[in-house]
């Protein structure tokens, strides 16, 4: 194991942790077997990897520069609004979206790893000295991930708005990343105080897709706090917005540079700098609560056993003639409904999903009216809800239990398509369709039965890019076969130009409507297209 | 000359969900003891012992060890314990000299000694050449042996094993058995868990048996032997825990294997 720069570099703050009763020596220790652990993946089953040095990368830090291009999505609104309470407020919108839900998705697994109690509980470790290791292997990764995203717009700020702007972005973004490692911390604890075994994992997974959708709204909150009078935003203070982490931040930025100082401004700006502070000094005090809380995570119920519906057995045989390929379409479906890794990766983008389409509704109706709006085209933003399907199939390979996957060589397989097959259908069935519905029952209910064909159509184009999706995705990968580690950022470029793929399939489907009869044949041939293409896909 | 008391549990009481895992268990260990620690699965074996690491808090009566009540010791008594859990989870990405290296430091151990020392004591098991690759592709056997030395090598006095011959062969089994009898006579205690009878009626100075929360039997074997008038541990295991059905369970079994109905 080599010393990593970061440790080296938190060497220097070693009496610091002394201070505050961390076993320095001790936690410097397990943080560098933390590091060097996410530095290399783990070998895929059978395979007998010995230790090559040199190869070893960090792949998380080797997909850092997908940050940098959310970073990028910062730059206009530092080039046009030069108001600094509201440029400010939408940057930090912005922050707060990616670093909270890569917090959620990337490190809830590190920071509910309950291995650790059983490998470092027995040792002569003092808790807070674990505690504050496990914290700061997040947060290196926080900062590191911060940095990424922000480095583009800290420099060009320095130039185009001066060192004292600079320098006051900076400070923000660190107290910004403390208040979101608490609030995320805090939301655990809250609910493992209330909730225990696998409810609790459910739990978890719900507040996932609550906050996505939070904080999308949320967003959507902070711009509506600022009104556009004449060329200029014009702030209107409203009591709420005290709730509302992003406008702090501008706030503050309003009151050192701009000289704006009304009491509620300072109110708010206090805030920015008082609550993360405070908020990490009550982190540090309850952390050990909070690992005696995760116990509870291991612990689970006998479960009662549970008979399947007679209209899903029956759904199942009409989806899977086959029955070997059925039983691979339950297994993967309970998969999907039970390993909390996977969960924690791909439920959130649900949540991303059922609110996109209707907050873009929302922009459209501030400039139309109800009616034009009915009989306009925003019915293809159903087309969103495909988001979803790239993200469950870059996530399908992995398995937290993925030693078992054996038993895939052990039986007799006739072909190993049908893995894939079994696994696409499950995830169809099981994750697309329900969101799927309830997205089409709203547009429905909004646009009227009209768009019925339309949101078949849609549906038959979900199946076709599952198929795309699986087949660029898995890499020869069997389904469940594969470790999770921080390394899947890799596919996070794959996932991205896949999202492209749903641009000719919107585009093509409006191409047709303007033929008479168009979107019915349009609908026949996407239908021959996907079977074709499915067939072709699962031959051998 | 006085035994000194090393593991002393008063009453020690343990209950999930208002279910009592562990019932008034009272039991003293003395130094250079080898207890063998049995009985059926879910009898509480392991909360016994995971309750005198401090993996599970919360129960009633007391537990003192080394002589002093565990609720006024601080972490620091760990230091003079090992302890290889069954179905042990381990670091798998690392290597077994940075997986050793790192168990080491958690005691307070130098890198340069624990990676000497793990050299050494890998060695003698045979397992030398893999010192450097990862524990993800060692086999059952090698993983053991290191989880053997991980818990010795910072020299405890208490040691706690469970099931720890656990895909060992047959050479090194003998090896450790007779690694536990010589620690033992250093003064060591040693509490084993395991469910592999022979093994325990030939190390063990003294059995306790658990069953359903509650200690049912405790000597040597031959004390034991003498008692309840059986020939092996095993029978006498079977006797105690009123287990006598093996044969009607097997043949039914088989019965269904084949495909009949019992």
């Amino acid at each position: 194991m080599k010393d990593m720069k970061i440790l080296l570099f938190l060497d220097r703050f070693q009496t610091l942790f002394q201070k505050a009763g961390v076993d320095y020596a001790v936690f410097r220790l397990i943080l560098k077997m933390k590091l060097t652990m996410d530095a290399r993946r783990i070998p895929t089953v059978m395979s007998n990897a010995k230790v090559n040095e040199q190869k070893e990368k960090n792949y998380f830090v080797r997909s850092l520069w997908i940050y940098a291009l959310y970073g990028l999505s910062i730059v206009p609104v530092l080039f046009f609004i030069d108001q600094y309470f509201f440029q400010i407020s939408i940057i930090f919108s912005i922050l707060m979206f990616v670093l909270m839900t890569s917090m959620i998705s990337d490190f809830s697994s590190v920071l509910l790893d309950i291995r650790d109690r059983s490998i470092i509980g027995p040792k002569p470790i003092h808790k807070r000295t674990l505690s504050a290791a496990k914290s700061f292997h997040v947060l290196i990764y926080m900062f590191l991930l911060t940095f990424a995203t922000t480095t583009v717009p800290l420099v060009l700020s320095l130039f185009i708005n001066g060192p004292l702007f600079s320098l006051l972005f900076l400070l923000e973004i660190v107290l910004l990343v403390m208040l979101i490692l608490v609030l995320t911390a805090g939301i655990y604890v809250v609910i493992l105080h209330f909730f225990d075994g696998e409810r609790l994992k459910n739990m978890i997974n719900y507040m996932q897709i609550a906050l996505t959708i939070g904080i999308l709204i949320g967003s959507q909150v902070v711009v509506r706090s600022f009104e556009l009078v004449e060329i200029t935003f014009e702030f209107s203070p409203a009591w709420w917005q005290v709730f509302v982490p992003p406008v702090w931040f501008g706030a503050l930025h309003e009151a050192v540079l701009a000289g704006t100082r009304s009491n509620f401004l300072l109110v708010l700006a206090g805030l920015a700098i008082v609550v993360p502070v405070i908020s990490i000094v009550i982190y540090i005090k309850l952390m050990p609560v909070f690992e005696h809380q995760l116990r509870k995570l291991s612990q689970t119920e006998g479960g009662a056993q549970k008979q399947k519906a007679k209209w899903k057995k029956q759904l199942a045989r009409w989806i899977s003639p086959n029955r070997v390929e059925r039983s691979m379409f339950h297994f993967a479906g309970s998969i999907m409904k039970n390993e909390r890794d996977f969960k924690l990766k791909v439920y959130p983008s649900i949540g991303f999903t059922l609110v996109i389409p209707f907050i873009f509704m929302f922009t459209t109706l501030q400039t139309s009216s109800f009616e034009e709006f009915r009989e306009g085209s925003s019915f293809y933003l159903v087309y969103f809800t495909l988001l979803l399907i790239p993200n469950i199939f870059s996530m399908v390979k992995y398995s937290s239990s993925y030693k078992g996957s054996w038993v895939y060589q052990v039986t007799p397989l006739e072909r190993k398509s049908i893995l894939y097959s079994g696994t696409v259908k499950a995830a169809l069935v099981k994750l697309f369709v329900p969101v799927y519905v309830v997205q089409s029952a709203i547009f429905l209910w909004l646009f009227s039965s009209s768009v019925l064909l339309d949101l078949v159509i849609c549906l038959i184009s979900a199946v076709l890019y599952s198929v795309i999706c699986i087949k660029l995705l898995s890499n020869n990968q069997l389904p469940f076969t594969a470790s999770f580690s921080l390394g899947q950022h890799q596919e996070g470029v794959k996932v991205f130009l896949l999202f492209l793929i749903i641009l000719p399939l919107v585009g093509l489907h409006a191409l047709s409507s303007l033929v008479p009869f168009g979107t019915e044949i349009y609908g026949l041939v996407m239908l021959a297209v996907a079977i074709l293409t499915w067939k072709l896909a699962f031959r051998n | 000359m006085e035994r000194k008391e090393v593991i002393k549990l008063a009453g020690l009481t343990k209950s999930y969900g208002g279910e009592n895992v562990l019932d008034e268990i009272n039991l003293t260990v003395y130094e250079g003891q080898i207890v063998g620690y049995i009985g059926p699965n879910g009898a509480g074996k392991s909360t016994t012992v995971k309750l005198m690491l401090g993996l599970i808090e919360e129960y009633y009566g007391e537990i003192h060890l080394f002589g002093e009540n565990l609720q006024k010791l601080d972490h620091s008594y760990k230091r003079r314990i090992g302890y290889v859990p069954e179905n042990a989870e381990i670091y798998d990405s690392l290597t077994a000299a940075e997986y050793l290296i790192f168990i080491a430091g958690l005691y307070g151990i130098e890198e340069e000694e624990a990676l000497e020392k793990a050299g050494n004591l890998m060695e003698q098991f045979n397992i030398e050449h893999v010192l450097h690759a990862r524990l993800s592709s060692f086999s059952k056997g090698m993983k053991q042996k290191v989880l053997i030395i991980s818990s010795l090598i910072h020299n405890p006095d208490v040691l706690f094993l469970d099931e720890p011959l656990s895909g060992l062969d047959a050479n090194s089994m003998m090896v450790v058995k007779e690694i536990l009898a010589l620690l033992a006579e250093q003064g060591k205690t040693i509490f084993y868990s395991s469910h592999i009878m022979d093994i325990v009626e030939k190390i063990s100075h003294r059995i306790v048996l658990l069953s359903g929360g509650s200690i049912v039997a405790d000597g040597t074997f031959e004390e034991l032997k003498e008692k309840n008038k059986q020939g092996t541990l095993e029978d006498i295991f079977n006797d105690l825990t009123g287990f006598h059905q093996h044969k009607d369970i097997a043949s039914a079994f088989v019965k269904i294997v084949q495909g009949e109905t019992v």
